[in-house]
């Protein structure tokens, strides 16, 4: 392969769209090449600086709601009082979904849980108050901050990476809570000690998010995030492991 | 999209549920697109409403797996329509102040003003790419999107998006080879 034929599949190598017998063969030439491997790393340079965080365009927090109040068909969250009334005076029957078909204390700690992982996503305050992705130092943070260790598990490998952990006032008690991130979302997960039997993952939606509960070795665990209900499961799946 | 040949009666809510479920996670990618196009925040926010609803009315449409390429079709397509009605023919010709989020590594005042600098020239350089070369550029590098992705996105075939790509990047090292050499030569005066 000649340089004259290398150039134009510089992209293609570079964006991993060649299979391995193509791809060493632009690796050897590379290797061997000066120009073409500056020519190379001059790409690599782009992409670094078009990868700063600065360039994706973050969308408002508002943006969320305002898409959920524009679908047609939407459900509320709990009647308005008159409105129910017409409602029922107009005889109108509605195939909406209303509300959760959860237990009361259950409902009550999804609407909290997602209360923060919206709130922690605000621009005014840091997401964590212990960055780091290391659970040799997330763990022992949460002695000074809470009355129980909460198991961290590092799942970077997996493409779940820790970005760390901070303290929050969940239905008023501290709570430990971690928070991961996959590609461009956050998950944020809940942990506090709870006795008594194991519950396997219970998937819910509120408000768009998704939530995921169990309770498993004396914690009770709550994961929000608004990736796709597959993504968190998975990361529940990994957490059981 | 193939018609569906079942005619399956589902009941709104759980439509919605559904589509919530599969479409909704993908809301981040669709304003970032949006954004790049239309250049404005609050364009970009009016485009999203539009494809979402359209999405949602199309839904019966979407039979994969890959919510966020099907989306970001939509939101495209939106785009070039809402652009199209709104500004003519003329290309995006301002871009809203980007404002400056997320956490930054620790580092030096001088360290960090230089990166500033920098990114603000790299991102100048993008918004001055026209658009089929920008949009290519976002859905590869900012998205992450496979060339198959792109192509299905953007509505061209595999070829067309190598060669913008390869265009588009070229473009923008130019671009910036010379602001940077402006830039350079302007703090030796």
């Amino acid at each position: 392969m000649n340089c004259a034929e290398l150039d134009p599949l510089l992209h293609g190598y570079l964006d991993g769209e060649f299979d391995l017998g193509r791809s060493l063969e632009i690796e050897c030439h590379l290797e061997a090449c000066r120009a073409c491997a500056a020519r190379f790393r001059a790409l690599k340079d782009l992409r670094r600086a078009l990868q700063a965080p600065e360039l994706y365009q973050r969308a408002p927090t508002h943006l969320r709601q305002r898409i959920r109040a524009a679908m047609p068909g939407k459900r509320r969250r709990r009647w308005v009082p008159a409105l129910a009334a017409a409602m029922v005076l107009l005889g109108v029957s509605l195939g909406v979904v209303l509300g959760l078909r959860l237990n009361r204390g259950e409902d009550f700690l999804t609407r909290e849980a997602v209360a923060g992982h919206v709130r922690s996503l605000l621009p005014d305050r840091p997401i964590v108050d212990v960055v780091s992705a290391d659970t040799h130092t997330v763990k022992p943070w949460f002695h000074g901050h809470v009355d129980f260790a909460p198991p961290v598990r590092d799942l970077a490998d997996q493409g779940y990476p820790l970005r760390g952990g901070r303290v929050e006032f969940l239905d008023n008690q501290k709570v430990a809570v971690l928070v991961y991130q996959r590609r461009k979302h956050v998950i944020n997960l809940f942990v506090w000690p709870q006795a008594g039997s194991e519950v396997a993952p219970q998937e819910q939606t509120y408000q768009g998010y998704v939530v995921l509960h169990w309770v498993r070795d004396g914690f009770t665990y709550w994961a929000v995030s608004d990736m796709s209900s597959e993504g968190l499961q998975r990361f529940a799946d990994l957490l059981q492991r | 999209m193939h018609p569906s040949r079942v005619n399956v009666i589902v009941p709104d809510g759980e439509r919605l549920a559904r589509f919530e479920r599969a479409i909704l996670p993908h809301l981040g990618a669709a304003y970032n697109l949006a954004r790049w196009l239309t250049g404005r925040d609050h364009d970009a926010e009016d485009v999203v409403q539009d494809a979402f609803v359209r999405a949602f009315q199309f839904f019966h449409g979407f039979h994969g797996t890959d919510g966020r390429t099907w989306l970001l079709a939509i939101v495209r397509n939106t785009c070039y329509t809402w652009l199209e009605k709104n500004r003519g023919h003329h290309p995006t010709l301002s871009f809203d102040e980007t404002k400056h989020t997320g956490d930054v590594a620790a580092e030096s005042p001088e360290g960090l003003l230089a990166r500033k600098e920098d990114q603000q020239l790299v991102r100048q350089a993008l918004e001055q790419l026209p658009a089929e070369f920008r949009e290519v550029i976002v859905l590869r590098e900012l998205e992450e999107l496979s060339y198959q992705e792109i192509a299905r996105v953007a509505d061209i075939p595999l070829g067309t998006v190598m060669s913008r790509l390869a265009r588009g990047r070229a473009r923008l090292q130019d671009h910036l080879a010379q602001r940077r050499e402006r830039e350079a030569n302007i703090e030796l005066r």
